[in-house]
């Protein structure tokens, strides 16, 4: 199991706002992250979990509200290699990008190394550690857009962990990826949270993530309408929404 | 066999030629993965007016022709960041609007005939030894900069998003890349010309994606393409009297249509 530590909180959104122009797609959303969580942020499509994620990374700047990392106002921020992202660029990478594996995996040691300083022996090591840790050491030679999605997900890891993060943010990481390769992609995303005490923050629409695997759920339709444990959760109409058992469009 | 070294002007155009040939593709390499290839179209056509300006005014046009290139590259990229305009509206306003300017210019000048046609299409003979001096400076300050920002680049091209919250400068970065690429189309009028220098930028990346090779083994690749290419294409200019930019981009494309052939 994760140890969450509740003493220690590492992001924390404080009454945070953000509009599109003159549309609010976020209102008055607080939600503290602690070192250790696995938090999955669900909700109805069009809701604002991508964009609070995006405010989260700096991406976006909120209307009103604050943003902290590791107790430092986000534009104050200097200390990004703590945190990996993997957006949902690999379910639809450019399958003509010339890029071997091990060239993607190397990107993430990128944020650790200065202007004139190029990758050495222990940047290699950390790639080569990263990729027998999702399992894709065999592939590196491959070109990226030459896997399945699955194994293009896993590589994305991979270059978050070469970087050797203590936060890893994903947004919708599964989309268009097959259900066995969903679960053992979740699978990974467990046991980095449970052996590595990664904290993992994940918008995400797979129920049996936020049923089995997620420590924390925070549901979002504008306002943060549910955050907590999942065993309540699963028990609330918001989880019978996501679940299709009402007629709302998830 | 090696006659032609015996001319002063086959070696400047040699020595400038090299120069252009290694810049090209290291910055075409991470303008077509972005799709932004057209911008190299538009850079050129920026670049006439400068040339107008220059000729019209008796100023050498290569600096002329890099003022304008570099100046306006900024402002495109600052429009096409402030989303007011779409990126390749921005393109297009550039291309038509440079070529009405330069076009003016022209006129009022009567013309600039042999000149003007030269850097058009470009010539072995439009290089002056001021030229190498300035084009072999600014090209190895390009080549620097590129190498100096590599990782970034390279980290831009593939995921920009996880670039930014990697904490990299990516607007600077950008509006740099653009600025370099402006550079290198105005170092590379006098030998390939302003309507063909946007082939030798983009026909050697193009080629070497063909391969499918990692992102490093593509640039070499597209380097030994665009080499070949150039200094092939200016020696065949001196024994045919042809233009130069013509001559260097056919073999550039007839590298490509190999490279399409044998790996179908």
């Amino acid at each position: 199991m994760s140890v969450t530590d509740h003493s220690h909180t590492i992001i924390q959104l404080s009454d945070v706002s953000f509009a599109y122009g003159d549309e609010m797609v976020l209102e008055h959303v607080t939600i503290p992250v602690h070192r250790g969580d696995y938090l999955a942020i669900v909700g109805p499509n069009g809701g604002g979990k991508s964009t609070l994620l995006r405010v989260l990374l700096g991406l976006e700047t909120p209307r009103s509200g604050s943003v902290s990392l590791f107790g430092q106002d986000i534009k104050k921020f200097k200390g990004w290699k703590k945190i990996g992202y993997v957006s949902q660029l690999a379910t639809h990478i450019d399958v003509n990008f010339p890029m071997t594996v091990q060239e993607v995996v190397l990107m993430g040691r990128f944020p650790r190394l200065g202007l004139l300083q190029l990758p050495g022996k222990k940047d290699h090591e950390a790639v080569e550690n990263a990729l027998k840790e999702v399992g894709m050491w065999e592939y590196r030679d491959r070109r990226i857009g030459d896997l399945s999605g699955g194994q293009k997900q896993r590589v994305f890891i991979a270059r978050c962990l070469a970087g050797e993060p203590e936060v890893i943010i994903l947004d919708e990481p599964t989309v268009g990826v097959d259900v066995k390769t969903q679960k053992q992609f979740y699978a990974l995303l467990q046991k980095l949270n449970t052996t590595m005490n990664l904290t993992l923050i994940l918008v995400t629409h797979e129920l049996d993530v936020v049923d089995h695997e997620a420590t924390e759920i925070a549901y979002i339709n504008k306002t943060l309408v549910y955050h907590g444990v999942p065993k309540n959760f699963v028990h609330t109409e918001y989880f019978a929404r996501l679940s299709g058992k009402e007629d709302v469009h998830v | 066999m090696f006659d032609f070294l015996q001319y002063a002007f086959m070696v400047r155009a040699l020595e400038v030629g090299t120069i252009i040939a290694l810049i090209s593709p290291l910055i075409g390499m991470f303008l077509v993965l972005r799709r932004y290839s057209l911008i190299a179209d538009t850079l050129s056509h920026i670049s006439l007016a400068g040339v107008a300006i220059g000729l019209l005014f008796g100023v050498n046009p290569l600096f002329t022709a890099i003022g304008a290139a570099v100046c306006s590259s900024v402002v495109i990229e600052r429009l096409r960041l402030s989303k007011r305009v779409y990126g390749e509206s921005a393109l297009s306003i550039f291309l038509s609007g440079s070529l009405a300017v330069a076009i003016i210019l022209i006129s009022l000048a009567h013309g600039f005939s042999v000149d003007l046609f030269n850097y058009l299409f470009g010539s072995i003979v439009t290089v002056k030894q001021s030229d190498v001096y300035a084009i072999l400076g600014i090209g190895v300050i390009v080549f620097a900069v590129v190498l100096l920002i590599y990782k970034e680049l390279t980290y831009i091209t593939f995921d920009e998003e996880a670039a930014q919250v990697g904490g990299i400068p990516t607007r600077f970065i950008n509006t740099l890349v653009i600025a370099l690429a402006a550079l290198t189309v105005a170092l590379a009028i006098p030998i390939v010309g302003i309507l063909l220098i946007s082939a030798l930028i983009v026909i050697p990346v193009v080629t070497a994606l063909q391969f499918k090779e990692g992102f490093l083994r593509t640039i070499v690749y597209a380097e030994c393409f665009s080499l070949f290419s150039v200094i092939a294409g200016i020696i065949v200019s001196y024994y045919f009297d042809l233009p130069a930019g013509g001559a260097i981009v056919v073999l550039a494309l007839v590298f490509f249509v190999l490279s399409l052939i044998s790996k179908k």
